[in-house]
């Protein structure tokens, strides 16, 4: 890569860094997940930045080109980042789903004792 | 004494059709002494205020859950108060309360834990459009190929289950409780028999099926009844090993 393109590419690299420590400032961003996306960024600039490591990844997933090896590995890297997320909005949907069905349950409770008579109350 | 089991029926946005099938079902609840409760599922009209208003129990949802997640909030509600068995009817008015006690006799006298209220049974004309039609047939053919039933109608709403089956469900929701949760049951050991009944057309609301969901449903339960067979192969291997 040109010496121009390593400087677009830190200088894109540093916005989405920003972009990320603004959402962890403001509560909008999990740290695992800040740390995820950070950990991701700093290894494309370091396969950028650093040719030789760029190539070595060429050869090691049986690529021609650079840019081949570089869409494989975002395919893949993407594709099970998407998994884990989908996974993650599964289980909080089931966790949701479940808080829903308890607080049904309780509404139901709750209006049964203020329709009982008195005597029944307890308490 | 509370009532020894419970009509339940699973509602959304059904304020139109719900005051005409809650006089039926009040009926044929007292008769048979049970219980009714609605299950409203989120809904955005009068569904649980009217349901509240005709006097039967109503436990609501704060957002749409779906079918199978209304269901599985009844079970939970018949487990915890002690009903032994739950009827399950449509909110849309197509189900004819008065046939309950025909369920509950089939029940009784199978010893079952899972009746279902089929269209099919007598051939009885139950209109549907072709596409639904072809659906139905061949979900009903692969839910007796999976099981080794005969089950003419594994699409239908109109159920009867025992405590083991409510037990069952309230640890599982599955898809729309059609041939998955078929198959759920019977590679659990649970007896499932068919019932005739008769089902008439929906006056007022919409079914929850739409033109994409019906697209969606064939392959949805496809994935399911896959997902149900290996988490019961799953669940025996624990069994055994325990």
């Amino acid at each position: 890569m040109t010496f121009q393109g390593q400087i677009v590419t830190i200088l894109v690299a540093l916005v989405v860094v920003a972009v990320i420590l603004r959402l962890l400032r403001d509560q909008n961003l999990e740290i695992a997940y800040g740390l995820l996306w950070i950990g991701l960024l700093g290894f494309v600039v370091l396969l950028m930045v650093f040719t030789p490591l760029l190539n070595l990844v060429t050869r090691l997933v049986g690529a021609i080109y650079p840019v081949s090896a570089l869409s494989l590995l975002a395919f893949a890297v993407l594709t099970l980042i998407l998994i884990y997320l989908s996974s993650k909005v599964s289980v909080l949907a089931r966790r949701q789903k479940d808080l829903d069905q308890q607080i049904a349950l309780l509404e139901f409770e709750l209006r049964e004792r203020e329709t009982a008579p008195p005597a029944d109350r307890g308490g | 004494m509370p009532a020894p089991g419970l009509i339940l029926i699973p509602a959304y946005n059904e304020a139109q059709s719900l005051p005409g099938v809650l006089c039926r079902v009040r009926t044929a609840a007292q008769q048979l002494g049970l219980d009714v409760l609605v299950v409203d599922d989120g809904s955005r009209d009068a569904t649980a205020s009217l349901a509240r208003a005709a006097g039967v129990k109503c436990v609501s949802h704060v957002y749409n859950e779906g079918y199978a997640v209304a269901l599985q909030t009844g079970m939970k509600f018949a487990l915890c108060y002690g009903y032994r068995f739950v009827a399950i009817l449509d909110a849309d008015g197509q189900h004819d309360p008065g046939e309950i006690a025909g369920l509950l006799e089939v029940q009784r006298r199978e010893e079952a834990d899972v009746v279902v209220g089929s269209r099919y049974l007598t051939g009885a004309g139950y209109r549907a459009t072709a596409a639904r039609r072809l659906g139905m047939l061949l979900f009903s053919r692969l839910s007796s190929w999976l099981t080794g039933l005969h089950i003419t109608d594994s699409t239908s709403g109109f159920k009867v289950l025992s405590e083991r089956a409510m037990a069952m469900l309230a640890l599982e929701s599955l898809g729309d409780f059609h041939s998955e949760a078929l198959l759920f049951f019977s590679m659990s050991g649970l007896k499932i028999v068919e019932a005739p009944i008769t089902v008439a057309e929906r006056k007022a609301g919409r079914s929850m099926y739409s033109v994409a969901g019906s697209l969606y449903y064939p392959f949805k339960t496809l994935l399911l009844l896959l997902v149900v067979g290996l988490k019961t192969r799953l669940w025996r291997r624990q069994e055994l090993r325990a």
